[in-house]
């Protein structure tokens, strides 16, 4: 299973899933279907979002569950 | 292409919806078809077992369009989408081949031990030909959507956004 943060950084930038999907040229349900864990992303369509996002890949995909906000501010 | 109208928009459709018109596709139809065999020529009970048809095959437009467009090469379609038709595929020629095969064993039995046994079944007639070619079609339609309607959930309505 691949984790990913995408919903993290599309909200952050304040983007819509349409946006999102327009931009790395795939449908916006599979937008949808990524930030739910349903599926999971090529490598070409990882670093087109990496590229989108501006943010390193390994920011955006992990292998191991990405901590939550509460725990990374509790260390 | 089939014509579906079902789900166009995201969180108009859901998996029950699908997955029931698919069965009466893939299950209901080939057997309300091989069914007419049983049923004496011109008979009312023939005529009510095609009549049965309708509801099945009423199940396409009850198909979502989302699903529908995935096994449609025709349309823009994104890695997801083709990835999900090919696997919907691979499901479907796996099963369906082993169907073939069977067919194929069978005939081929019925042709080279027909004289030492009991007359084993083979159509009779067009009609039959044509209700065994009509379950065969149906099947062949239904398996691969059937599988997408098992294994792609739903989204909900917020992916509009």
């Amino acid at each position: 299973m691949i984790h990913n943060r995408i919903k993290l950084f599309r909200t952050a930038k304040g983007l819509t899933r349409q946006q999102v999907a327009d931009a790395v040229g795939v449908n916006f349900q599979t937008i949808g279907y990524l930030e739910r864990g349903d599926y999971n992303a090529s490598l070409e369509l990882a670093l087109k979002l990496s590229e989108f996002f501006e943010a390193p890949i390994e920011q955006l995909f992990s292998l191991k569950p990405f901590p939550s906000l509460a725990d990374q501010l509790s260390v | 292409m089939i014509i579906t109208r079902h789900g166009i928009e995201v969180g108009t459709w859901n998996n029950h919806v699908a997955r029931l018109s698919m069965l009466g596709l893939t299950t209901g139809m080939p057997l309300a078809a091989i069914a007419t065999f049983f049923a004496p020529d011109g008979s009312v009970l023939e005529g009510i077992m095609w009549l049965m048809m309708i509801p099945c095959l009423l199940g396409i437009y009850f198909y979502p369009w989302p699903l529908e467009r995935m096994l449609q090469p025709s349309q823009p379609r994104d890695e997801r989408e083709i990835t999900l038709a090919g696997k919907a595929n691979a499901f479907a020629y796996k099963i369906f081949g082993f169907y073939i095969m069977a067919i194929s064993l069978y005939v081929l039995a019925v042709g080279r031990f027909a004289s030492y046994s009991d007359p084993a079944y083979m159509p009779q007639n067009s009609q039959e030909m044509i209700s065994i070619v009509f379950a065969i079609s149906f099947v062949h339609l239904g398996l691969p959507r059937l599988y997408l309607a098992y294994k792609v959930p739903s989204p909900p309505p917020e992916d509009n956004t």
